[in-house]
């Protein structure tokens, strides 16, 4: 990890830690885990863009499926927490390594179009088959660990946000390792990286499941916090959003995922008070972003600020 | 012989790029593969690499059949290559650039990168520079790669495929685009990889003067067959060579 990079997770611990205790409000609290859940899915889209070239049209499945599993596992079953977050985490990891398999030996974007048509069976069996069907189920226990119980709002913050810095310094660890430097060699060319010795089929594979190990631990928190599930939180509507998040936080940076995630997550919010123009609006700010942050507002910034300190 | 190329052929659609060919690459040597366009110089390179398929024959490196070995096995067998086309990877800086060679055999697990907390090995770092400088592009070690003139990417294509530490480098018209002075550092860089790191070079080049001038052997390729084999004075005499060249009265 480089030195700006720790700095960075050193702050944004500490912002975690305090931030709760400036604010009490319920409410930005509850927008603070939902910028969380949203980060920590867009993270692993972000190392799978970004790094190793390949789009992913289906996170809201495998976000999908770690909640239902650990919730279905945790409330009909009656399991541990913990390990029905760690089963619905390998239960994702598994199917997208069945996946990754046909679709990354091949040349191409197979795995967008293999992707897209998991995220939507996923959806279609969530409707058909889970619990309570289209209107969903609730009572799903929450967070516990070591007999104790996770209740309120602000525990809840520190428990998503304690993920989102362990999953920031694997990732950053890995980026800035030698394997990083491999991932960034097949963004650029696939064809030289191959005669360097990289496999960079099993690269692929390895930073896919990584990326649907993120998104099932995010569905899984969401499930327990929320204690309510239903499929419509699942469709290929989400997995655009965080597409989205990925896009305009800026791909090339994994701290984009995090600002990607506050500007989506909050922005609806904000918005609030346009009534029914507020799709209309929120619509214009991100094509104003699309158009004008093609490489994302992280990347863009980090742009700006190396140019001011060389002059 | 460090490279035998048995009865190697390869179609693509009705167009036979190569008939039956043969040849070997003796250790040590600077062996240069010329003749016109559309030769089926290239194709004979993207085979030994492995990045495409023969249709039949037999490759052996080291005294391996290496067919049907995917190419970035063939990488860690110690076959390196750049070429015609530049592939650097352009967002990557240029010292980053020779670290993806040096992957090959420094690489740890997946899992061991991501609970790493360190980054990569100053010594790692350190080779690299080494590498660079080897190549006479340690004053660029920081620049994005594709803020490179072309000829100091030629360079650095050929310093990362040192990085991974081959027995036999292919070059693919490494000269394409350079200028006089820049052919001349070349081929003095192609000799001294020979010399001093005891490396075999397998060359494709349109330039005579720099391939007569390092070549220890020379096969001459045209319409996808060998049509002369020898050394570069040899060559120069050849009557077939010179009709293929020059086409006929």
């Amino acid at each position: 990890m480089s030195k700006g990079n720790a700095i960075g997770l050193f702050f944004l611990g500490i912002f975690v830690i305090f931030f709760p205790q400036i604010v009490t409000d319920n409410y930005i609290l509850t927008v603070g885990i939902f910028i969380g859940i949203n980060a920590l899915v867009a993270m692993g889209l972000s190392i799978l863009m970004g790094y190793a070239g390949q789009i992913s049209l289906g996170q809201a499945g495998f976000y999908g499926l770690g909640a239902y599993v650990s919730a279905i596992l945790s409330l009909k079953f009656g399991l541990p927490v913990p390990i029905s977050v760690f089963i619905s985490i390998l239960t994702a990891s598994l199917i997208a390594v069945i996946l990754a398999i046909p679709s990354l030996r091949l040349k191409g974007h197979y795995l967008a179009v293999a992707t897209l048509g998991f995220g939507e069976i996923i959806h279609i069996i969530l409707n058909e088959w889970g619990p309570g069907g289209p209107s969903g189920f609730g009572d799903i226990p929450p967070f516990s660990i070591f007999g104790y119980t996770l209740r309120s709002t602000v525990e809840y913050f520190y428990l998503i946000w304690m993920f989102i810095i362990l999953a920031m310094t694997f990732s950053l660890n890995l980026i800035h390792s030698l394997t990083g430097k491999a991932l960034r060699a097949i963004h650029d060319s696939e064809l030289a990286s191959v005669t360097l010795g990289i496999n960079i089929t099993k690269l692929k594979i390895k930073v896919f499941v990584l990326s649907s190990i993120y998104a099932s631990l995010a569905g899984a928190l969401y499930a327990h916090y929320v204690t309510f599930l239903s499929p419509s939180g699942f469709s290929l509507f989400y997995s655009i959003l965080i597409l989205m998040v990925v896009v305009i936080g800026g791909m090339t940076n994994i701290w984009g995922a995090i600002a990607g995630a506050i500007i989506i997550t909050i922005l609806p919010e904000i918005l609030r008070g346009f009534k029914e123009i507020d799709i209309l609006i929120y619509g214009l700010i991100l094509t104003f972003c699309l158009l004008f942050m093609r490489k994302g507002i992280v990347p863009l910034f980090i742009e700006i600020w190396e140019k001011r300190i060389k002059k | 012989m460090i490279l035998e190329i048995n009865n190697v052929s390869k179609s693509f659609g009705g167009i036979k790029a190569l008939k039956n060919i043969n040849f070997s690459v003796k250790e040590g040597e600077i062996h240069a593969l010329i003749g016109p366009n559309g030769a089926g110089k290239t194709t004979l390179l993207n085979i030994i690499s492995g990045i495409e398929k023969m249709d039949s024959g037999d490759i052996r490196f080291k005294n391996i059949s290496i067919k049907g070995i995917p190419p970035h096995k063939r990488a860690a067998l110690g076959i390196a290559r750049t070429f015609q086309n530049l592939e650097i990877f352009g967002n990557l800086k240029v010292f980053e650039n020779i670290l993806t060679g040096l992957y090959l055999k420094n690489q740890k697990g997946f899992l061991k990168s991501g609970i790493t907390l360190k980054g990569i090995d100053k010594d790692l770092i350190i080779q690299s520079f080494s590498i660079l400088e080897y190549v006479n592009l340690l004053n660029k070690k920081d620049e994005l790669a594709k803020n490179l003139p072309v000829g100091e990417q030629r360079l650095l294509e050929l310093g990362r495929a040192l990085a991974t530490d081959p027995h036999l480098i292919l070059l693919d018209e490494p000269a394409a685009g350079l200028n006089m002075r820049e052919t001349k550092n070349l081929s003095q860089l192609i000799q001294k990889i020979r010399d001093e790191k005891a490396i075999t070079i397998l060359l494709v080049e349109h330039d005579m003067e720099l391939v007569m001038g390092i070549s220890d052997m020379i096969t001459v390729l045209n319409f996808g067959e060998v049509i002369a084999e020898g050394e570069p004075l040899m060559i120069q005499k050849n009557p077939s060579v010179i009709s293929a060249y020059l086409g006929e009265d």
